[in-house]
């Protein structure tokens, strides 16, 4: 599977775009992504990184108090989309 | 064979004149189309793959470059609706008004979603302040590679570009002028504009 991107989605888009200006602030290269109806409700705009940097990312979010909504690994699977969930570093 | 002379047209042109062409094209027909530059080249040959169309190009005795693109005698030929060239037009680095935030964040959620979209818009043309966008720094970059990966073309007016002084600072698509902008956007069978 070729390029996996972690997805963070938020309860808010106010912590949606906090979110952003943490992972700016910490360095991190965030881009923003229009929620998938299959990653049910909450704010439409959704944050995606590459995935070697998600421990930095998860610390941004958490030293700035961001809400997060949940955390998924967006990969490709034949030309198709998929996202699984993925559980948040410090509940593993 | 249907003859397409595009010498001297700037980009986009001979990829939104090809659609229209192989509207009219049935299996086995061949569409030539003459260019002076490889960039042409290369957008016709991505054209040619979304269209489930045979690809060949080679050099003229003037120092043009002769494309021709085939329709598949075994599929239902490169039939396109004539209506599918859609540009959009950028002409702001936000979304809306109310918050600017906000919108800086919405127009970024708007281009990814540009890339998940069957039939990705033939043309993305930045102006004034949109040309941030497709500059160093943009947090829109990858999603517009991606949308040139999928053959849009990528336009940035030089005046503008000139104007913030990034002209050196484009990253993503060509440098074009008002000109090029206008018979874009005439030759457009639908047109986004976002200001």
């Amino acid at each position: 599977m070729a390029d996996r991107e972690i997805v963070f989605v938020f309860p808010t888009t106010h912590n949606a775009l906090a979110g952003e200006k943490s992972l700016l602030m910490a360095g991190i290269d965030v881009r923003v992504m229009t929620r998938p109806s299959s990653l049910g409700d909450g704010c439409g705009i959704c944050l995606r990184i590459d995935e070697d940097q998600r421990n930095d990312a998860e610390c941004a979010l958490r030293d700035n108090d961001v809400l997060v909504g949940g955390i998924y690994i967006k990969s490709s699977d034949n030309g198709k989309t998929v996202y699984e969930e993925s559980v948040p570093s410090d509940a593993r | 064979m249907i003859q397409l002379y595009m010498r001297g047209k700037p980009c986009p042109l001979p990829v939104i004149e090809a659609k229209k062409r192989l509207a009219d094209l049935a299996a086995g027909d061949e569409l030539e189309v003459v260019v002076d530059n490889d960039a042409a080249r290369e957008n016709l040959r991505k054209l040619a793959e979304g269209r489930n169309c045979d690809f060949r190009a080679e050099a003229t005795a003037d120092g043009d470059i002769s494309v021709v693109l085939s329709a598949r005698a075994d599929a239902a030929g490169c039939a396109v609706q004539a209506d599918d060239a859609v540009v959009v037009a950028i002409g702001t680095d936000r979304m809306g008004t109310g918050d600017d935030d906000l919108g800086r964040t919405l127009l970024k959620s708007f281009i990814f979603s540009l890339t998940e979209l069957d039939t990705p818009p033939a043309v993305v043309v930045f102006y004034n302040g949109g040309v941030h966008l497709a500059c160093d720094g943009s947090a829109a970059l990858k999603d517009l590679r991606t949308l040139t990966e999928k053959g849009t073309a990528i336009m940035a007016c030089g005046a503008c570009l000139n104007h913030f002084g990034k002209t050196e600072a484009l990253r993503v698509g060509t440098v074009t002028n008002m000109f090029a902008i206008v018979e874009t956007l005439s030759g457009a069978a639908r047109t986004v504009h976002l200001t």
